[in-house]
């Protein structure tokens, strides 16, 4: 069973390096959109607070918000890699986190040598390996270049080759960033409906994204962040308005020249 | 501390990826060499051949019996002192992994120890032969050096995971304990022997380098080591044992916020 739910989560990142509370700091607040909470010991951004929510298998979650807000925080902390340091956090099933762009991938190995790692990091076994080892060049359709080192590869196929293998995998709970969507137009047909599929076939997505449509059409949920709050929560109905709205407004352009 | 345990549970639980891991650290060294990893043995060779005729002319030794005394103990030092050293860094030498998939701390510190495994028996392979041509051959004795090699995996597994996130916090101090491994590298009889007026020297015997040291190079002589030298060995096991059980629970849940 797959199932997630976040009471009161905050999440501070400490700042080490900076020791006094300067311009250098208020700037940073217009920098970063995240709150700038001081405390003995140092100076943090707090980048999430206060955030409550529950999913259930077949909810897709959509993250929304400029930069800063919070939306790579949520993930990481949904993905268990950043552990909260206040509220409860529950995730049940299993956690795919496709953060990232090419985790794991060695350039001076070849596609075919590149395909375990990553898998394995990811939390693979064997029989997926040996699943994906097959499908994965015959999807990218690199033939040959499966058998020469990545470094060689142009950009758009270390792309297909890194999404072919993060897709590889079966997902209770699906962590996504929006790299993910990207692909050269011959291949972006087949990556769509490959990234439909492994949608499909996943009780819970969570998917960060600034693309508006993305959302749209993928979501039933749609997170509005900023600031580490949650200022929305609901369908995409009602919260892609309100937000687009909001982005219009005087104090959002001002915000967004500052930043 | 159930989660501290499964962390650990998980050198098991996900062997395969380390042991991908190790083994690609090793292929990257080597690569584009024609005899590979062999290039270990063959510079361990040279070190322990020319530093041997030196220090047995400097200190007026006997050649051969030098050459086995100090390639042995040359061969213990380099597998104990590199974990040592790269357990402080295994952390940040996986930063970019841990930025983005829930990597527990001792599987990373398990790729380390497997690698330094695998150079250890390609210099073993050196002292093999060493002992074969100048010293006394292989004796049954020999092989309770094997125990005490043993010893030194968890030693420098338990090592790691206490001191990988410490020193991804506070990085000053991987050059901290390499300095202190530099100093004890002359201060423990390696390249030097305890003469008729060091034996029993507090110098020496309260330096459990030179203990650890013992348990492997004296059964490769072909003696056997004193009950001391294995308290002390098992001494030093339970502190480093002890320092990564209070390490784990503290650091487990921060390294996030130190990368």
């Amino acid at each position: 069973m797959a199932s997630i739910r976040l009471q009161n989560v905050s999440f501070r990142y400490p700042v080490y390096e900076l020791t006094g509370r300067s311009l250098k700091l208020s700037l940073l607040r217009q920098v970063t959109g995240g709150r700038l909470a001081s405390e003995a010991g140092g100076v943090g951004v707090q980048a999430l607070s206060d955030v409550t929510f529950e999913l259930a298998p077949g909810d897709r979650l959509g993250l929304i918000g400029r930069n800063g807000s919070g939306k790579s925080t949520l993930l990481r902390v949904l993905a268990g890699l950043a552990p909260p340091q206040e509220g409860l956090l529950e995730i049940k099933g299993r956690v795919v986190p496709l953060i990232e762009k090419g985790v794991g991938i060695n350039p001076e190995l070849s596609g075919e040598a590149n395909i375990e790692l990553p898998l394995r990091l990811l939390g693979a076994n064997t029989e997926e390996i040996n699943r994906a080892r097959r499908d994965i060049p015959q999807f990218t359709g690199l033939g040959m270049f499966m058998q020469l080192p990545v470094r060689t590869y142009s950009e758009g196929m270390k792309t297909r080759l890194s999404f072919a293998i993060c897709t590889a995998l079966n997902a209770d709970i699906l962590i996504l960033d929006e790299w993910l969507s990207a692909g050269d137009i011959d291949f972006h047909e087949r990556a769509q409906a490959r990234l439909n599929a492994l949608i499909e076939r996943t009780r819970i997505v969570v998917l960060a994204s600034h693309s508006l449509d993305l959302i749209a059409n993928v979501c039933n949920v749609v997170a509005w962040m900023d600031r580490g709050r949650l200022v929305m929560l609901g369908s995409p109905d009602t919260v892609l308005p309100a937000y687009l709205h909001s982005m219009r407004t005087p104090v959002a352009l001002v915000q967004a020249g500052a930043a | 501390m159930s989660a501290s345990l499964s962390d650990f549970l998980s050198i098991f639980a996900r062997f395969r990826t380390w042991y991908l891991m190790g083994n690609q650290d090793i292929q990257m060294r080597y690569r584009r060499s024609l005899i590979g990893p062999f290039w270990i043995s063959i510079s361990m060779a040279t070190m322990v051949f020319a530093l041997g005729l030196l220090f047995s002319q400097v200190q007026q030794q006997p050649f051969r019996e030098f050459l086995s005394y100090f390639g042995c103990g040359l061969v213990a030092w380099t597998f104990l002192s590199t974990m040592m050293n790269e357990g402080c860094t295994s952390v940040m030498d996986n930063e970019g992994n841990l930025r983005s998939l829930p990597l527990p701390v001792p599987m990373l510190t398990a790729r380390m120890v497997y690698r330094n495994l695998v150079i250890m028996a390609h210099n073993m392979l050196v002292v093999g032969i060493m002992l074969a041509l100048f010293g006394q051959g292989f004796t049954p004795a020999a092989l309770s050096a094997l125990p005490a090699l043993a010893l030194y995996v968890p030693i420098g597994l338990f090592f790691g995971v206490a001191l990988g996130p410490i020193c991804a916090r506070f990085r000053d101090l991987p050059q901290v304990i390499a300095s202190i491994l530099q100093i004890a590298f002359f201060m423990t009889p390696i390249f030097w022997m305890p003469g008729s007026r060091m034996e029993r020297h507090v110098l020496v015997e309260l330096n459990p380098f030179y203990h650890l040291i013992e348990i492997v190079r004296r059964p490769l002589l072909g003696e056997a080591p004193e009950l001391v030298n294995w308290t002390v060995s098992l001494a030093v096991l339970g502190v480093v044992m002890t320092l990564a059980a209070i390490s784990l629970p503290l650091t487990r849940k921060r390294v996030f916020l130190w990368l």
